[in-house]
């Protein structure tokens, strides 16, 4: 923290050499060894470290990946296949990257949910937060350009989708998507400069995730009760053993998952159909992008009128990279000045919600919007028929028998009849997705900004010591021990006796 | 406790999601009974099978489906069907070098090259393909193109292990039954086929358009040749390739499955008789004998040489066995890295919990 003096001392010649010429060491040890770290932290608040090695594992992965990897729509696809058949322990490398990329966005949500729950993006955190935002948006780029570069067949297609969005922007558009696939269309040179930029984006977020930390520590962590360190002694731990230690444990265990993914099923988390070369002639029969992208992909699918000039397909485009702009403003939407939803119990209903509503917006993106979720009533079908005399007509029947018994009738009276399908009216996707959009926005343009003048926040505690002592109290690990010195009266539950 | 059950709860979400992204019109593939023998942590490969799967692929599919990404030498890597651990250098196996000898490669410039220019393949070349391009291909199929089967398991399905090879095996079982196939003439006085549905809701018939299949696994769209209710169309579509597999079949009255049993006693009491003699039965004597009772009367797509009966279902299970390993020739050397793994970082997660429970054991968190 930026109050913290540096406790750094050092020892021998080397580091004395260096400290009065690069404080380096002391920079690194202030940072994070001697580091004053809340001593509440839970779980969600490893998964920082966690994401810290995600990056560095799909930076090395990736970098040996490229010495091997040719980015050219003729030999994109082999050289993955030649990467997992031929390179020693290619498979092994390409599957990690592979499973690394969701990995790292399993990771990076529990870390945005984590950040929203306990109002870490609330003063003095906003830059921090704003700087997540940033690397976050980076990480989707990155995902995308990397999804490309196998040349399947949703690498081709999801690219074409995705820079197909950028011609919905009025007077540039076009000229915007051509500038981006460097022609008229997506081919050999999108591929070779998505590539480049695919192996550029990471190490920007390499130096974003440096500012991300730099601007941690300089008010220092957010915790879960939300309410700021007030005493270093009483609040607060070294980050070094006590978080080091607490951080391994749960990369390891985050490490146990991935590893099952890589080693067992390694593409279970992307689509089949990215192991068909990329055709342009042949349109997959769903294009979907991989799974972390889906909610985004919802909203952007849910947007099917126009409102007043702007047509459906630039709404949507706007509602996307809104969904993901709302999050830059977000410190200055939520009014609270409570940071810790544990102390809000009305808003932490509606974070609840949010969490399932995102959940459940991935579940949209993934499935065709005019799947029925709730139908009313079953399909009917229509017999349209154009009779000798020219006359149009139809009817619409129940049972298909009664349906073909009169279309043959209008057939042998001379008429043509075709017969179609009448779909029942449901409640769809497409509505589901409409709705978890309105929720989506709502959640942050209405709810945090009304609710946080409204709500009555309760029981936040004095300080972090206070509550932890407070709820080690609690606990009955801490009775126990209570007992050992003092023993305390036992009461056995009595067991009422039947009548 | 809540951070694993939140975990397991977004995963279970995620992958709802995921296996609601592949809905098609197919029908869904249901795997072989009893499973795949490679699925699972401790799974492996059944060799066997994948190597009567190799023989499958190379006297049946080989002569549309090309396999580009592979190489002769691959089939005797460690992990893969016909690896032999006397033959560190795969090159160098003998069985490898004969099975690639039987293609010819285009390298006119070698030294065993032929006068058109031809030479007999080497382990390290690829397979050889049977088309030039796809052109060519086309044109040979009625304007169709049979896929490359290199990745063609990791193309299908749901990315579980073993969703591409039920794919393949239930196509190619997945074929409507002969005897449901009927003819007639339509309207416009040209042969065609159908197919009479009458079961649950579907009921109708479905032509099939002149040199396609009809195939419930085949992604696609039947409606436009459906003649029935338009809301309970069958599932799948069309396909260009015909059965290619069939049970073996002799004469009138001649049953197969019960001549090949009795060969196989044969071949078994003959193997005890010179077991008892301290010789062994030759791999020739063998297919001798079951050329005698059963070859001579049965005629079969395949004649496999380690005496399984070539039915129809054994021959589908085979070839997607083979093929599965094809579409990752690692997977052996994955799963058997993985359990250690695992293990491994088992291990070191129980000690960074001690080693945490140590450190915070005296402060109040």
């Amino acid at each position: 923290m930026s109050g913290h003096k540096s406790t750094y001392n050092p020892q021998t010649g080397f580091e004395k050499w260096m400290d009065s010429r690069l404080p380096i060491i002391r920079l690194a040890y202030d940072s994070f060894v001697d580091f004053p770290t809340p001593k509440n932290l839970n779980y969600w608040y490893t998964f920082g470290a966690i994401l810290a090695i995600c990056l560095v594992i799909q930076i090395i992965t990736g970098v040996v990946l490229a010495m091997h990897y040719t980015a050219t729509v003729d030999d994109a696809f082999a050289s993955v296949e030649r990467i997992m058949r031929d390179v020693p322990y290619g498979w092994l490398i390409r599957n990690i990257h592979m499973v690394g990329a969701s990995m790292f966005f399993l990771a990076v949500y529990v870390h945005i949910f984590r950040g929203l729950y306990y109002g870490s993006y609330k003063a003095p955190r906003e830059v921090l937060w704003i700087l997540g935002c940033i690397i976050f948006l980076l990480m989707m780029a990155t995902a995308f350009l990397g999804y490309m570069l196998p040349w399947g067949q949703m690498s081709l297609h999801g690219a074409n989708v995705i820079i197909g969005l950028f011609g919905a922007i009025p007077l540039v558009g076009e000229a915007i998507q051509s500038w981006l696939m460097g022609g008229p269309s997506v081919g050999n040179q999108t591929l070779q400069r998505f590539f480049s930029l695919h192996y550029l984006l990471p190490f920007m977020i390499a130096g974003v995730v440096i500012l991300h930390i730099w601007a941690l520590h300089v008010p220092g962590n957010n915790n879960p009760t939300g309410v700021e360190v007030q005493d270093v002694n009483k609040d607060t731990v070294p980050f070094h053993p006590y978080y080091t230690v607490k951080d391994a444990f749960a990369i390891i265990v985050f490490l146990l998952i991935f590893a099952m993914f890589v080693f067992y099923l390694p593409n279970v988390l992307g689509h089949a159909d990215n192991y068909i070369k990329a055709n342009p002639l042949v349109t997959p029969a769903h294009i979907v992008p991989e799974w972390y992208l889906l909610p985004f992909y919802a909203i952007l699918r849910a947007i099917t009128f126009d409102i007043g000039p702007i047509d459906a397909k630039l709404l949507g485009v706007i509602a996307m990279f809104g969904a993901i702009a709302v999050l830059f403003v977000l410190p200055w939407l939520d009014t609270s000045k409570v940071k810790s939803m544990r102390y809000r119990p009305v808003a932490k209903n509606f974070f609840f919600g949010f969490v399932v509503a995102c959940l459940l917006l991935g579940w949209c993106g993934a499935t065709n919007p005019d799947n029925p979720i709730i139908p009313f009533g079953s399909d009917k079908l229509v017999v349209t028929y154009t009779d000798a005399t020219g006359a149009e007509g139809s009817a619409t029947f129940e049972e298909y028998t009664q349906a073909s018994a009169f279309r043959s009738e209008q057939v042998a009276a001379g008429a043509t009849a075709s017969m179609s399908i009448q779909k029942a009216n449901a409640i769809t996707f497409l509505h589901l997705g409409q709705l978890l959009t309105a929720y989506y926005f709502a959640y942050f343009l209405i709810i945090l900004p009304v609710l946080g003048l409204r709500e009555a926040p309760k029981g936040e505690p004095e300080s972090i010591h206070k509550s932890v002592l407070d709820s080690s109290h609690k606990k009955p690990k801490a009775k126990k021990q209570k007992s050992e010195t003092e023993p305390a009266p036992v009461v056995e539950p009595v067991a009422v006796p039947a009548e | 406790m809540t951070l694993l059950r939140t975990l397991i709860v977004g995963l279970g979400a995620a992958s709802l999601a995921l296996t609601a992204s592949a809905a098609g019109g197919a029908k869904k593939p249901k795997e072989p009974d009893g499973g795949w023998p490679f699925q699972g942590p401790l799974g492996e490969l059944d060799m066997d099978s994948a190597q009567r799967g190799y023989q499958v692929y190379k006297e049946v599919c080989a002569s549309c489906h090309s396999m580009e990404l592979l190489s002769y030498r691959n089939l005797a890597e460690p992990g893969a069907p016909f690896y032999d651990s006397t033959y560190s250098n795969p090159n160098d196996n003998p069985l490898i070098k004969a099975i690639a000898a039987e293609a010819r490669v285009f390298d006119q410039y070698a030294s065993d090259a032929d006068d058109d220019g031809f030479r007999p393949a080497r382990p390290s070349d690829r397979f050889v393909s049977p088309y030039p391009d796809e052109q060519t291909a086309r044109a040979a199929n009625g304007g169709a193109y049979p896929p490359d089967f290199s990745v063609i398991t990791k193309a299908r399905g749901k990315g579980n292990e073993g969703d591409g090879a039920t794919y393949v095996y239930r196509l190619i079982k997945g074929y409507p039954d002969p005897a449901k196939i009927k003819r007639r003439t339509n309207a416009e006085g040209i042969p065609e086929t159908y197919i009479v549905f009458d079961k649950d809701e579907t009921i109708g018939e479905l032509t099939q358009p002149a040199g396609q299949y009809y195939n419930p696994y085949m992604p696609g769209d039947s409606s436009a040749q459906w003649e029935g209710d338009p809301r309970h169309v069958p599932y799948g579509g069309f396909l260009a390739m015909a059965p290619q597999l069939t049970n073996p079949a002799g004469d009138e009255g001649v049953d197969c499955k019960a001549l090949h049993k009795d060969a196989m006693k044969r071949v078994k009491d003959e193997q005890a008789r010179l077991e008892a003699e301290g010789s062994a039965l030759s791999g020739g004597a063998k297919m001798a004998i079951l050329e005698e009772d059963f070859y001579s009367q049965c005629t079969a797509k395949v004649i496999y040489q380690d005496g399984t009966y070539p039915s129809v279902d054994q021959m589908a299970y085979d070839v997607a066995q083979f093929l599965h390993w094809a579409g990752d020739p690692k997977q052996e050397q994955r799963r058997s890295l993985g359990l250690p793994t695992m293990i491994y970082l088992l291990l070191l997660a129980i000690l960074l919990w001690f080693s945490y429970q140590r450190i915070w054991r005296k402060v109040d968190h």
